[in-house]
């Protein structure tokens, strides 16, 4: 089973999303595996990689896409503390990958509209920067003097395989990529001259590659990805966020002049950024993230709102917030009024748009004068300064 | 509908006269439009603000409306940073907004490469030192330069920060910023044969930076939007004139690097119908510039052309290391595509010539950054990158002195110590 989502038959020649979802946790031949090898290259089982990609695999379903969701392949292999997963889709072993990845680049080939969606969450290591090589199952699988990575496969092959060509002309030309592994560069991989992963696919000249097909690598080269133990990755928990509204942005208004939201590729680029960073220091995390591939601009999902921003205001001097009378008011909603002494930095959360910010002294209090400033608040937050001398 | 137009109040005319990419939205954020600050664009009756967001991460902000019925003459929007967003020197404006923005470097890893670590918060005359080097530094043919020539020192602030002025000519140039005792690192300059380059070594959280901008702003802007993934921003920007590689090949304009930005950003943003036949110009017409070769590499296989490709890339090598990162990353994943995969068509590649060409730029692509937009690494000997630190005991003729800047103990008035080399004031 890895088809968990097939609604092919509705959509019938129409464009639509095809996925394919995976996510290792359990890793036999690494450090703590039933059938462990000698030297696992530091590699241990993971806890929360599959639970991980289940959580994408029911956002995605749940979510507006830009055309209907067609296909949804899942491919997992939980640990035993992720007993729940066990049994709904297909291990993700080299040869199970091999299959559906083939599968899916052929629905993907059907329409030029169509999307794919592709989230890989586990293990992974790195030949040089720029590089990620996705492990799978069965990585290291004896016998030992097998190649290196050949149940591994490469992020460049498998864009570059999913590229416009004489033989599939009318593949998808929005492809959106999520890397969620560590791509640390073992000191084993130095003892063989360029390592190569399995070939998922052989690569054919011709045709104009004119994709969007943006690549958002969860952690940078030689750095290790993190998770919340038994529950999810951080860069899961900061995409899913972002996914849902902290990423949102005007999409601009339909033909009836309503607002459209969404999430972008700039915008969930930002805000992914921020996010992270923010995980990193709320939970201790050392997870970085960073993006690459082509960055034509497109939407990922719709939103049924604007986002709500967290907007942090400082004065400065903070002391002129013992004697100065501040309003924040604009964007068709209720002026927030804060009378001295407030509280400082002031913290909101308010809806995207265009603020006006007055200070004032009242009676005066030199050196500090009165101030007017025009802000905007983005998503998914902002820090907003207002210097009073 | 009303006819606006913008007009950006910076200190400098440099960035006043910038096309920088603006949105105008309504009050609760609903995009309207987008546009360079030099169009005119048409508004129907509202309220709206501008809005833009430079490199350095702040924002611009500006409210108008549109009356009904809306004044025959165009409505002038002007956008100026707040005054706490303002730089702390005119001098310093340009690299103040354009330089890396604050947010992408808190919200990332620090970024280790283009630093020298912390160890040097205590410098003293003698321990920071700043060389020159020009040639190809892919087959080890590169010679030093006399820093102290080569470089103008335009202004500083005494053990904060220094900027200089690199002149125009046609050679690849590197500087390296030596700590004894401590990591080396490289950094190609953006010289344009018509005007330069600018280099800023700036001391951060204990930590220095090397630094390098083009002089032509509105690419160094686009540069850095195109480097942090701002693809919508990126998008607008690169229809600005200023860098429009086809236009500056057409009129004969000697700033290739300009034109290699302007290609590397549509590259990122994936529209190569906007490329047409101008990166094979830039390929055959800049015969010293190794983004030349890896634009035009890069830009035949998003056509499909693998075989023309892989002869593009190879002459990469010949050239020396490509100035701006993304053509050395271009290069070596393409090269390890076609060194690893069978190809099917009828455009074979070859490769073993693919890893050949491969073999001679990896060392650089181990220890280089993409998201430095500018290439950078370490290592003493520019041929041979590795993180090894210099020897504790280091001197080297023609070199720089930045220890002597970088003094806490130096005095106030960095005049008063007279300048590092010939100034040209500012």
């Amino acid at each position: 089973v890895s088809l968990l989502h097939d609604a092919r038959a509705a959509i019938g020649a129409n464009p639509g999303c095809h996925a394919l979802i995976i996510g290792v946790s359990e890793y036999p031949y690494l450090g703590g595996g039933q059938q462990a090898v000698a030297d696992p290259w530091g590699m241990d089982q993971l806890t929360s990689t599959a639970s991980t990609a289940y959580k994408v695999f029911e956002w995605l379903t749940a979510a507006r896409l830009p055309v209907p969701l067609a296909t949804c392949r899942v491919l997992l292999s939980p640990s035993p503390s992720e007993a729940h997963l066990a049994g709904i889709a297909d291990h993700a072993t080299f040869d199970n990958v091999f299959q559906e990845a083939h599968a899916w680049r052929a629905d993907a080939s059907s329409h030029p509209s169509n999307v794919t969606f592709f989230y890989f969450a586990g293990h992974g290591v790195q030949r040089s920067k720029e590089d990620a090589v996705l492990c799978l199952r069965d990585f290291r699988q004896p016998p030992a003097t097998a190649p290196a990575l050949r149940r591994a496969i490469d992020v460049a092959t498998l864009c570059g395989g999913m590229s416009p060509s004489p033989t599939q002309d009318n593949i998808a030309r929005k492809q959106f990529y999520f890397i969620d592994a560590c791509r640390v560069n073992p000191d084993q991989l130095g003892r063989f001259t360029a390592p190569q992963t399995a070939a998922l696919w052989d690569l054919e000249s011709g045709g104009q590659d004119d994709r969007s097909a943006p690549v958002f690598y969860a952690s940078v080269s030689n750095h290790t990805a993190g998770a919340i133990p038994g529950a999810q990755t951080l860069f899961s928990k900061a995409l899913l966020a972002c996914l849902t509204g902290d990423a949102g942005d005007s999409l601009g208004e339909d033909a009836a002049g309503n607002p459209e939201w969404g999430v972008t590729v700039q915008s969930l680029n930002e805000a992914l950024q921020l996010r992270v960073d923010e995980l990193n220091r709320d939970l201790g995390g050392d997870q970085s993230y960073t993006i690459g591939g082509l960055l034509k601009p497109a939407t990922l999902c719709l939103l049924d709102q604007p986002p709500l921003v967290d907007v942090t205001l400082t004065v400065d001097p903070e002391a002129a917030s013992q004697v100065s009378r501040l309003v924040i008011r604009g964007n068709g909603q209720a002026p927030r009024v804060y009378n001295p002494p407030f509280v400082h930095p002031v913290g909101e959360r308010l809806a995207a748009g265009s603020y006006g910010i007055e200070l004032t002294f009242n009676p005066p209090a030199p050196p500090y004068v009165d101030q007017t400033r025009f802000k905007e608040a983005r998503a998914p937050r902002i820090s907003w300064k207002v210097k009073v001398v | 509908m009303a006819r606006v137009t913008f007009r950006l109040d910076f200190k400098t005319i440099e960035l006043s006269s910038l096309d920088l990419p603006i949105e105008v939205r309504k009050p609760n954020a609903t995009l309207i439009a987008t546009a360079l600050s030099s169009e005119t664009i048409d508004v129907p009756p509202g309220a709206y603000y501008a809005t833009t967001r430079l490199p350095g991460g702040q924002r611009l902000v500006a409210p108008f409306e549109i009356a009904e019925p809306p004044a025959t003459q165009p409505l002038e929007v002007v956008l100026a940073p707040d005054p706490e967003d303002a730089s702390a020197h005119e001098w310093e404006e340009v690299s103040h907004f354009l330089g890396r923005r604050s947010v992408q470097q808190s919200a990332a890893r620090p970024l280790r490469a283009g630093r020298i670590a912390s160890a040097a918060r205590q410098v003293s005359p003698g321990a920071l030192h700043l060389r020159v080097f020009s040639g190809n530094v892919v087959r080890h043919q590169y010679v030093p330069e006399p820093a102290t020539q080569i470089l103008q020192q335009v202004l500083g602030d005494q053990a904060r920060l220094v900027q200089f002025e690199v002149p125009s000519g046609t050679k690849l140039l590197f500087a390296q910023l030596v700590q004894p005792g401590g990591p080396v690192q490289n950094l190609a300059l953006p010289v344009s044969p018509e005007a330069g380059a600018q280099l800023i070594i700036c001391q951060r959280d204990g930590e220095f930076r090397m630094e390098a901008h083009l002089k032509n702003h509105a690419a160094d802007m686009l540069l850095q939007y195109s480097s942090y993934g701002a693809a919508s921003t990126a998008t607008v920007a690169s229809r600005s004139e200023a860098v429009d590689g086809e236009r500056l090949l057409r009129d004969k304009t000697t700033d290739p690097i300009a034109a290699a930005v302007g290609a590397y950003c549509i590259l990122r943003i994936g529209d190569v119908t906007r490329l047409h036949d101008w990166t094979q110009h830039l390929r055959e017409r800049f015969a010293w510039m190794p983004d030349g070769a890896a634009i035009h590499g890069e830009h035949l296989a998003r056509m499909g052309s693998h075989a023309a490709a892989l002869d593009a890339f190879a002459e990469v090598p010949v050239r020396g290391l490509p100035i701006l990162a993304d053509g050395l990353f271009y290069a070596v994943e393409r090269l390890k595509l076609y060194a690893s995969r069978t190809w099917k068509g009828q455009d074979p590649v070859d490769g073993r010539r693919a890893q050949s060409v491969l073999d001679e730029l990896q060392p650089f692509a181990l220890l280089m950054r993409r998201q430095r937009p500018i290439s950078a690494y370490p290592g003493l000997d520019l041929s041979v990158p590795d993180t090894k630190a210099a020897a504790s005991v280091f001197t080297s003729a023609g070199s720089i002195d930045l220890g002597k800047w970088f003094d806490p103990g130096a005095p106030d008035d960095p005049t008063s110590s007279g300048p590092l080399v010939g100034s040209r004031g500012g």
